[in-house]
């Protein structure tokens, strides 16, 4: 799920960049430092829109260095458990498959799969419907729901179902 | 934004979800059979019998019936883990007591996911069930040496071999896809060869068996490999096992792989790697192309001795796919596969290499031993088909000696029956074909 944040952040500048344009090297270098890492208590941060204000410098005692205190809005988006998203399938094997959702890396192992799927691995691995209607396989967007997550610093990871009403398979890669 | 103790939606948008999920199931009964996809059931799981019932119907599509115990929600046991999380319902792994010892790590399939030892097993007769109801067995390939060589650019000091490689490869490069043995990559600073006839052995075998590939290179490298190999991710998909999903760097297991020890079949140059599955092993000759590989395999290096253009056939990899080929055929003669195991089958195909051969050995092992039948050569002999005995007589038809001079060879030569060195035996043993005995004739006394 998406969500807007105002955070605060200290950014360090070199003293080349003290002039006219301070403010917008300021905001290069915040949104570079931080969109698309992930943060263990907020989550994947997608964007930073806008900066509310910046704090006034401090020159670091025996390097020339400011630190700035930036007051900044940002776009995360966090897994939660419970929650209903759409992926896309990056690799299906016999114990489940694997897709993501943008930076969320999400399994469903079989126990999570209805019982009319069954594993095929004849020409390309593939969770194929008894009367063969539907096909999971690389490329397919299925909808699930988050059953776990994990977020650490480098990437964020849920263990999802298909098992329920309404989920399961959106969109054939063709 | 939710606060770091809980990450669960529903408690964060509070009873209400629950309450009006109750009026929500009486609706959802009613619009299920409008639904575009499939009436998702509400039932939550089959009973294990009735999905044994409908089994026979899909015997041929070679596709994987999943039997799973009756709810969903049945955990503990915890069947897997994938990155500390219960792969079913999600719990954290630190949560719980200690796992169990016995947990199957497929790193290969993605790091960080592990399988109890119920599951696996369970999975490993699913795959069984799979491949055989598809009239295959399973191939495990190994890929140094085996289906291909390579060797760092760095190796190569000899200007000259540099030069010929690089006009090769251009050569090469003019070729369509399918054709090209030969290709260098700028990104790992490695050359590749393939063994003559690659392709067309994956080919055949991919008719008759689920291919896998074992190799003790790096997962890089063993993907870049199948990338050539298999460009479409038809003959292997996901099914790659590299060095650090291997759990003993020095050896290979088929724990790893799910496979059922009765029909999994192996194709590997070494055989000190399968300690445990030596029964399953077709030990096959070494490919060696690049001079570097020459002081540890031995042989020659076929790069100095090949032409540009014409390529050298190499026996190996179409009788290795008659010998698979037989021991299929040999496997799924009988009205129903139980219960029969690749490894005799192998066994069988094996004797028949060295078929209506009758050996006398001379000048190999002392004659006056306990027990002939306990040396090395006579049990291979054996195992390849061969009749060994002790003396001539009339049915002999070689002479086993590493030199001339002994009666027995004497004897041998006086009626027209082939002299050959050991050494005949063991290459025949390799090449999985009767060798040329002229090649292996004892080196004339000065």
């Amino acid at each position: 799920m998406f969500y807007l944040l105002k955070l605060i952040k200290e950014v360090e500048l070199h003293p080349k960049f003290f002039g006219p344009n301070l403010r917008e090297t300021l905001k290069n270098k915040l949104t570079a430092e931080v969109e698309g890492t992930v943060s263990g208590k907020y989550g994947f941060v997608a964007a930073v829109p806008d900066v509310e204000k910046y704090g006034q410098g401090k020159i670091r005692e025996g390097t020339g260095f400011a630190t700035f205190d930036v007051t900044y809005f940002c776009i995360v988006m966090r897994p939660l458990k419970g929650e209903v998203m759409d992926c896309v399938v990056t690799s299906v094997n016999k114990v489940g498959f694997f897709a993501e959702a943008g930076p969320v890396q999400i399994f469903v192992s079989n126990h999570l799969i209805p019982e009319d799927f069954d594993f095929n691995a004849m020409e390309d691995s593939q969770f194929v419907t008894t009367d063969e209607s539907i096909r999971i396989r690389q490329g397919t967007e299925v909808r699930v729901r988050i059953v776990g997550t994990r977020i650490d610093a480098t990437e964020m990871f849920c263990v999802a179902t298909i098992k329920e009403d309404f989920l399961g398979v959106v969109g054939d890669p063709t | 934004m939710p606060d770091d103790a809980t990450d669960d939606l529903e408690v964060l948008l509070g009873a209400e979800l629950a309450r009006n999920e109750e009026a929500a199931e009486a609706t959802i009964a009613t619009i299920s059979s409008t639904q575009q996809f499939r009436p998702p059931s509400k039932k939550r799981g089959r009973d294990v019998e009735s999905i044994k019932e409908s089994d026979t119907g899909n015997k041929s599509a070679g596709v994987q019936r999943i039997s799973r115990p009756a709810s969903a929600r049945d955990c503990p046991p915890h069947p897997g883990f994938v990155q500390g999380m219960c792969i079913r319902c999600g719990k954290p792994r630190d949560d719980l007591e200690p796992a169990a010892s016995a947990n199957v790590a497929l790193r290969y399939l993605h790091a960080g996911l592990e399988l109890s030892k119920t599951e696996a097993d369970r999975l490993r007769d699913e795959s069984l069930k799979r491949v055989l109801a598809g009239n295959r067995l399973i191939l495990v390939l190994d890929l140094d040496h085996t289906l291909l060589t390579s060797t760092k650019n760095s190796e190569i000091h000899d200007e000259q071999l540099h030069r010929k490689l690089s006009k090769m490869l251009a050569e090469q490069q003019r070729l369509p896809e399918l054709d090209r043995s030969l290709y260098w990559f700028p990104h790992m600073d490695i050359w590749t060869k393939f063994r003559p006839g690659v392709r067309d052995f994956l080919e055949r075998m991919h008719l008759c068996y689920e291919l896998h590939i074992y190799t003790h290179g790096t997962r890089p490298y063993a993907l870049e490999m199948s990338r050539v190999l298999d460009p479409q991710r038809r003959l292997f998909a996901e099914r790659i096992v590299s060095a650090c999903d291997s759990a003993d760097k020095n050896h290979k297991n088929l724990d790893i792989l799910l496979g059922v020890e009765t029909a999994v079949l192996v194709v590997d140059n070494t055989h000190t790697v399968w300690p445990q599955h030596l029964a399953n092993l077709l030990h096959c000759t070494s490919f060696v192309y690049f001079p570097a590989d020459v002081p540890r395999m031995g042989g020659t290096a076929l790069l100095a001795t090949c032409d540009t253009s014409h390529e050298q056939p190499d026996p190996m990899l179409p009788a290795a796919a008659a010998v698979l080929e037989d021991v299929h055929s040999m496997y799924f003669a009988g009205a129903s596969a139980a219960g029969m195991d690749a490894r005799q089958c192998l066994a069988a195909a094996r004797s028949k290499i060295l078929a209506g051969v009758s050996l006398v050995f001379s000048r190999v092992f002392p004659q006056v031993m306990a027990s002939p039948e306990a040396n090395s050569l006579w049990k291979l002999a054996n195992q390849m088909g061969a009749a060994c005995s002790l003396a001539t007589s009339a049915a002999t038809t070689h002479v086993v000696a590493p030199c001339y001079g002994t009666d027995k060879v004497m004897w041998a030569q006086k009626h027209g029956k082939h002299v050959i060195t050991p050494a005949w035996l063991t290459a025949s043993s390799r090449s999985w074909q009767r060798a040329a005995e002229e090649d292996y004739v004892p080196e004339k006394p000065k």
